[in-house]
């Protein structure tokens, strides 16, 4: 801690009315900080009346600093004032051409708000400070999302602007009882957060309680949601998500609808949703959209391709090592045939294909663009047909390393894909020990794992387990997503006796 | 506020009964009423299966007695003396029986899935997820064995409907002679396969239910009622579909006569050869089941008593003895024979006679 910060990193010095006063401590706070503009205007008049505008460059709207309020000050004929308060009232009443000003003496919530893209306006003689809503720094526009494309629904998404993502979810529930609390957190980077929530949908004491989290984490600093997320998670060293993050404002407004709570974190390009189930995780937004059969099907598919991702190279393992009998002798030889002449044992050809392939896809997403692109062909078609032909791995092993990739690729969502790709080695490592009988023992393990995880207080396997429980049993979108039309009420997350989300279904004239 | 309360719901409480009273003798039951009753099997199985249902009567008026957990009211009813000595009891008789039955499932696994390996290494990861489960509490328990009960019952009706073509039904007659001793005797060895029933015991106080179900009676006990009935009916399907598959002879003679008829099952298309090693999973998954509720309900009676101590501490040392245990049985058979006698003459009786206390005794008001 320095003389001018408190353990808190909050600014200990005072508010002082007299202006060079106030110039003095700027300077020293904000020493070496090359960025801030510390301006100081007289009056054309009377040289007695001062003023210091304070702010970031680059954060600002210049122009409408320049209009509002330096030119209608220098411009001004206040000659004629000699009382203070006389020329305090002209200026905060004729002179400050703008809506959005809030007076403060505290330093440190005037520093915050320079530090955060205001200005801060000091007059001479005046014992408080004004925080000129003057926010324009560089923000990237509301663009397409990257991570989930959908064929059919809306193509925007978040930005790192909090006030633009909290607008966007406005624009789609236009509802008063859409309440946004805002909230800051990290000592130093004060960032700030928005609990968005429908109030009378809300399960009672759960904003409560993801507020009090959100309070009692101490941290210099949060980046991005994935900081927070971590942060707000009962199971840290779970490697499953236990909150949804999305990039796609119609998912969070269809997740305020069903009672969830979304948190928006300044500088982040997505939102969280709490609480969450595993299920989520399946669904994409354009389920909601299509023919329900195709919705269906997909979702099924999704579902499948998760067990696939995490236990199809295992399972190769164990039937190949252990178990061949298991497979008719036609397709046990096609194997055998596929893999003369290769020169390591099955687990090892397949770690090395797996490997291979995640560091590829590593490689692919850091590289740009095009170049990503370029990577994946020529990783996966030149250098995998290259290892065939050069006897190193089986075609069958590329087959199942592909099918694999494909099949995580499925799931809408990156950071659960994530958990799947890493206890897929788990999966490998239980095959290569103990044949089929290690898959199993992989599998329960992975699922009493998931039997043991809540969602402030939802089971994360809900509705497959634990479906009566809290007054919910609907099944309607689950594995299967039923039309609109039948999915009247909504899902476990909703207050009980605001469960109905339908009541005439339209359609029928 | 949502709940987190570490408590089971009634669908969980009836799939987790069915798979506690149903698992451990499945393998084996048609073997058991088979070797003596020979044709008439049927009759002790459904004898044996009733004598069961009337002491689960029994269990659930004591369970409701109880009203919560077991353990503290035997502390708060008998005093801490008599409650050791009936807690050492209990956990002394579920590591017997946990043994046991990894038996039954090292003998299964080595038999079908891993010829060449050792006891131990078969054992270590079932009994680690044992301990994991019983670590992680009575609500993940309730919820995986929820999750299992399809797993478990799936695969063992699909086989059951696989077989039906090869089904004969001639072997359901009766045959050969009658003996009422036999029908007994058998009838006594059925009973016995129904011992994990005790554990309906240690529900109370674990059930989560709303105002509205408490309004509507016993709902814990419907659904132990329910579980019990789709097990002794699970057991009829099974012992039929054996005998009629490989008629008595085979059925006494063979180690696992209800997985044989696995090793039988055909998918149509012939695309999977031996469709037996996949449907294993139903015994690994319902004889961990069993063995979890084992480590599970032993870790809490223990925990009773030494307040304090780390679960984890009480869960390894519970394991390692009933690891232990297990390689000191030596093979099925001989075991099987032991295991029968104990229970005969010092488990069951043992499970009967301290429940039986608590009924006689009249209740104590908490001071």
């Amino acid at each position: 801690m320095d003389q001018w910060h408190n353990r808190e990193h909050k600014i200990t010095a005072s508010f002082s009315k007299d202006i060079k006063e106030m110039k003095k401590t700027l300077d020293i706070i904000l020493k070496d900080c090359d960025d801030v503009v510390k301006k100081e205007f007289t009056s054309a008049n009377d040289s007695s009346k001062k003023i210091i505008l304070c702010y970031i460059d680059g954060m600002v709207i210049r122009n409408m600093l320049e209009e509002s309020i330096i030119r209608p000050f220098l411009e001004e004929d206040n000659a004629d004032l000699t009382r203070k308060q006389d020329w305090l009232d002209t200026l905060f009443n004729e002179i400050i051409e703008t809506a959005d000003v809030k007076e403060s003496d505290d330093l440190d919530a005037l520093f915050e708000a320079i530090l955060g893209g205001d200005t801060a306006l000091f007059v001479d003689g005046y014992e408080k400070g004004l925080i000129i809503s003057s926010k324009g720094f560089p923000i990237r526009s509301v663009s397409e999302p990257k991570s989930e494309v959908v064929l059919r629904g809306s193509k925007d998404s978040f930005n790192e602007n909090l006030r633009t993502n909290t607008a966007l979810i406005r624009r789609r529930i236009k509802d008063t009882r859409l309440k946004v609390k805002q909230k800051k957190v990290g000592l130093r980077s004060r960032t700030n957060i928005a609990i968005i929530y429908m109030e009378d949908l809300v399960e009672p004491g759960l904003v409560e309680r993801i507020e009090s989290q959100i309070e009692d984490i101490v941290i210099d600093g949060i980046l991005d949601n994935g900081m927070l997320e971590h942060l707000l998670e009962k199971k840290p060293l779970s490697p499953f998500p236990q909150c949804q993050h999305t990039e796609r404002p119609d998912k969070t407004a269809s997740g305020l609808l069903e009672g969830r709570v979304a948190i928006v974190v300044d500088n982040s390009p997505s939102v969280l949703l709490l609480p969450v189930t595993i299920h989520c995780f399946f669904q994409a937004s354009d389920d909601y959209y299509n023919r329900f059969y195709v919705a269906s099907f997909e979702r099924f598919l999704r579902y499948v391709g998760a067990f696939l991702s995490i236990g199809l190279p295992g399972l190769y393992v164990a039937l190949f090592n252990f178990h061949t009998e298991v497979l008719p002798t036609s397709l046990v030889l096609s194997f055998a045939s596929a893999r003369l002449g290769v020169p390591f044992p099955v687990v090892i050809e397949l770690l090395l294909m797996e490997l291979a392939f995640e560091l590829l896809r590593e490689a692919g997403v850091r590289m740009p663009g095009q170049m990503g692109n370029t990577i994946g062909v020529v990783g996966g078609l030149i250098v995998g047909q290259t290892a065939v032909e050069a006897g190193l791995v089986s075609t069958i092993v590329v087959i199942v390393v592909s099918l694999t990739a494909i099949a995580s690729f499925s799931i809408p969502n990156e950071s659960f894909t994530s958990a799947f790709r890493l206890l897929k080695f788990v999966i490998i490592g239980t095959c290569a020990i103990w044949g089929i009988y290690g898959f199993f023992i992989g599998i329960l393990g992975v699922l009493i794992h998931l039997c043991s995880l809540n969602s402030y207080g939802i089971p994360y396997l809900m509705p497959s387990v634990s479906s009566g429980i809290m007054d919910s049993n609907t099944k309607k979108d689950y594995i299967m997503k039923w039309p609109i039309r039948s999915m009247v009420e909504r899902p476990i997350f909703t207050r009980r006796g605001a469960r109905t989300r339908m009541r005439n279904k339209g359609g029928k004239k | 506020m949502f709940a987190e309360n570490n408590r089971l719901s009634i669908p969980q409480v009836k799939r987790m009964f069915l798979i506690e009273v149903f698992s451990t003798f499945s393998l084996t039951m048609p073997a058991i009423v088979t070797r003596e009753a020979g044709y008439y099997g049927i009759y002790p199985l459904l004898i044996g299966s009733l004598l069961a249902g009337v002491y689960l009567l029994f269990l659930l008026v004591v369970g409701k007695k109880v009203g919560g957990n077991y353990g503290d009211y035997l502390r708060e009813q008998f005093g801490k003396g008599i409650q050791t000595v009936m807690i050492l009891l209990y956990l002394l008789r579920f590591l017997i029986k946990s043994a046991y039955t990894a038996l039954i499932f090292i003998t299964l696994i080595q038999m079908n899935l891993l010829k060449g390996q050792g006891k131990i290494q078969i054992l270590l990861p079932f009994l680690l997820l044992c301990g994991f489960v019983a670590y992680e509490g009575m609500e993940t328990r309730g919820r995986i064995l929820e999750l299992l009960a399809f797993f478990i019952f799936v695969p063992l009706l699909v086989t059951v409907f696989l077989s039906l073509t090869e089904v004969s039904m001639v072997e359901w007659l009766p045959k050969g002679t009658f003996s009422w001793e036999k029908i007994v005797r058998t009838s006594g060895f059925v009973f016995l396969t129904y011992s994990p029933m005790e554990f309906v015991l240690f529900y109370g106080g674990n059930v989560s239910m709303s105002e509205e179900m408490k309004k509507q009676g016993n709902q814990v006990g419907r659904a132990v009622g329910k579980g019990y009935a789709l097990a002794v009916v699970f057991h009829v399907v099974l012992f039929l579909t054996t005998i009629g598959l490989f008629g008595v002879q085979m059925t006494k003679d063979s180690m696992f006569p209800a997985f044989a008829i696995m090793e039988t099952a055909k998918l149509p298309a012939d695309f999977i050869s031996r469709l037996d090693i996949l449907l294993i999973a139903f015994w690994v998954f319902s004889i961990f089941g069993v063995m979890s509720g084992y480590s599970t309900y032993g870790m809490w009676l223990v925990k009773d008593m030494v307040k304090g101590k780390k679960k984890g501490i009480i869960l390894t040392v519970f394991l390692l003895l009933s690891g232990g245990l297990t390689l000191l049985f030596g093979n099925l058979a001989t075991a099987t024979d032991w295991f029968f006698r104990y229970l005969m003459w010092i488990d069951v009786p043992i499970g009967v006679f301290i429940p039986l206390l608590v009924f006689l005794k009249k209740k104590r008001r908490r001071t």
